[in-house]
């Protein structure tokens, strides 16, 4: 079993869609201390993974008809095959009983053996260190809460972004595409999908206004700061991470991410809701938001 | 974290399955002070078959699927929507998922703790050492292959009785005589059942030799001969001699009397003709 400071120390990126999240991923790629997959964008997810399948023990009782004592019995154990927590009542054993519930014993295990595995993986990739200290991940903030509970305590980035360009973006994307992501729904007025997004956002921008700036393993990183002085954001995150980043590289590489932009280039997408967006919606934001968006120096 | 104690030890019953075949078995093993239990026949718990399935979805990479993929990895269970909750193996390459460390795969590992985490953490007297429950065939397998130490006892039954008590158990009770009377029905069941996997499995169980890991027992002698049965269990889990239980009487017994009088004459020669010799190899008459 490793010692406790071999652990790979969890480094969640907490995001909305279409706020720069890949070209952030990109940046904490360049430092071999910090370890994921490099394969864009970046979205193989070892650690929610892991989290969820420590959750299954959590839970227990119910049977339904698609997962049944028979199907736990009588299918082949392969890790092709569904489970879903178990199809009886849990024993006491799985409870907490005055402690911690076993699925954090399960987790904690887990990740050891996780940060082990990826070390010895690393020693055939000239390009990372073989002893990196990060694990970094694209994530939400249920999967840092369940990691505070764990005891495990993640640094986190929170990405921010105008939240009027972001509504831009995806529209860009979803027609560029022809695709419906991002929870468009096939149909909806864009009046109707703006309101849902600025309600959503709302909690979304309150939660970094009154969290982040009290919370000592946060640090906040605009969209805005990445697409203009993208140098600048890797000198704070590499200081507050103790690795060295390197813009430079990333803005080399560009060419290769072109797929994933919806606009001509990072700072054609800034501030593109001015020349876009209906004043209709222009209204909504500042109606709904407006504050927050002031507060956190956004104009309206 | 837990305390670490002496895992107990998993005593995998590997039987047809039938709650008639486990329930007197399960009776009779639970019934020596050394051996506990989650499994009732109230509560059908599968702790091990459980962990056992749970730790082997980390033994490899899964295709992704528009159901399962890195995005819905992502999104975390709904409240009460359980079918939110279900996940399969890694989707994508999953490198440091299946990869094996010092020798062993992930899942593996995971087995054998959360195998020791589950028994630090169940109340249990100073007496209990061994752990039963009643599994499928791939129980053992899983196992061995993880490490977990274990012994496995596999119970051998008179396919003539399984048939006619399934038969009866399953909802048909009433309409036993006339269904058994309808030959053709009843031959191309025991065609299908002999076919399928009992021959195979009576031929397999007749050759098992009694390893310190396993041992083959037939149904009708722990119903029929306890005292005898118990004390081979006790020797082969190396416990010392205790007074034999009366026999079990949970009301699911079928012993090798019972179904002669209900299986007609053509089903049984199709039995004698079919798997004479593995019958035979059993102890079972032909």
């Amino acid at each position: 079993m490793p010692p406790e400071d071999r652990l790979l120390r969890p480094l969640l990126l907490l995001f909305p869609a279409r706020s720069g999240s890949t070209l952030l991923m990109q940046l904490l790629g360049t430092s071999p201390k910090i370890l994921f997959d490099r394969v864009s964008p970046f979205e193989y997810r070892y650690l929610a993974f892991l989290l969820r399948w420590s959750w299954q023990l959590a839970d227990g009782g119910l049977r339904r008809d698609e997962w049944t004592l028979e199907q736990l019995l009588d299918e082949p154990a392969t890790s092709g095959n569904w489970i879903e927590p178990p199809p009886f009542p849990l024993p006491a054993g799985f409870d907490a009983m005055g402690r911690d519930p076993m699925w954090h014993d399960t987790f904690r295990t887990a990740w050891r053996e996780f940060s082990e595995r990826a070390r010895s993986s690393t020693i055939s990739s000239p390009q990372l260190d073989p002893e990196p200290v990060w694990y970094a991940e694209k994530s939400r903030a249920l999967f840092r809460y369940s990691l505070q509970d764990l005891g495990l305590e993640p640094e986190v980035i929170y990405l921010l972004r105008d939240p009027r360009d972001i509504l831009m973006s995806i529209w860009s994307f979803n027609k560029k595409r022809g695709t419906t992501y991002f929870s468009v729904i096939e149909g909806e007025a864009p009046e109707k999908f703006a309101y849902r997004f600025v309600e959503e956002r709302k909690l979304r921008l309150r939660m970094i206004l009154e969290m982040a700036p009290k919370d000592p393993r946060a640090t906040v990183v605009r969209y805005e700061e990445m697409a203009t002085d993208l140098a600048g954001v890797a000198a704070k995150l590499s200081d507050r991470l103790g690795v060295q980043l390197n813009a430079e590289e990333v803005l080399a590489n560009q060419s290769e991410f072109r797929h994933h932009m919806s606009s001509a280039g990072p700072e054609a997408s800034m501030q593109r809701w001015r020349r876009e967006m209906s004043p209709e919606i222009q209204k909504m934001f500042t109606e709904i938001i407006g504050q927050e968006l002031q507060a956190l120096g956004y104009p309206v | 974290m837990a305390t670490a104690t002496t895992p107990l030890i998993p005593l995998v019953v590997v039987s047809t399955g039938l709650a008639g075949t486990i329930r007197p078995v399960l009776d009779v093993l639970l019934r020596m002070p050394e051996v506990t239990t989650e499994w009732s026949p109230l509560v059908d718990r599968r702790v091990l078959c459980y962990l056992a399935r749970h730790a082997k979805v980390l033994a490899g990479m899964t295709e992704e699927s528009p159901t399962w993929n890195h995005e819905t990895v992502f999104y975390p269970p709904i409240q009460g929507e359980r079918g939110t909750r279900r996940i399969a193996g890694f989707p994508g390459p999953g490198e440091h998922v299946g990869n094996a460390f010092e020798g062993q795969l992930l899942w593996q590992r995971m087995l054998q703790r959360n195998w020791g985490f589950f028994c630090d953490r169940t109340p249990r007297g100073p007496e209990h050492r061994f752990y039963v429950e009643p599994a499928p065939e791939w129980l053992p397998i899983a196992l061995r292959e993880a490490g977990v130490p274990h012994r496995t006892l596999r119970i051998a039954r008179d396919p003539r009785g399984e048939l006619v008590e399934h038969w009866m158990s399953s909802g048909r009770r009433g309409a036993l005589p006339p269904v058994l009377n309808c030959i053709d029905t009843l031959l191309t069941l025991t065609e299908r059942q002999a076919n399928r996997f009992v021959r195979a499995r009576l031929a397999e169980l007749a050759k098992t030799p009694t390893t310190p890991e396993t041992l083959c027992v037939r149904y009708e002698d722990v119903i029929g001969a306890t005292a005898d049965a118990w004390a081979r269990v006790r020797s082969w889990l190396q416990l010392p001699t205790a007074t034999a239980p009366a026999t079990p009487s949970t009301g699911h017994e079928w012993p090798e009397s019972r179904w002669r009088g209900v299986l007609p004459e053509p089903a049984y020669a199709h039995y004698r003709m079919k798997m004479r010799a593995e019958l035979e190899a059993l102890g079972y008459a032909s």
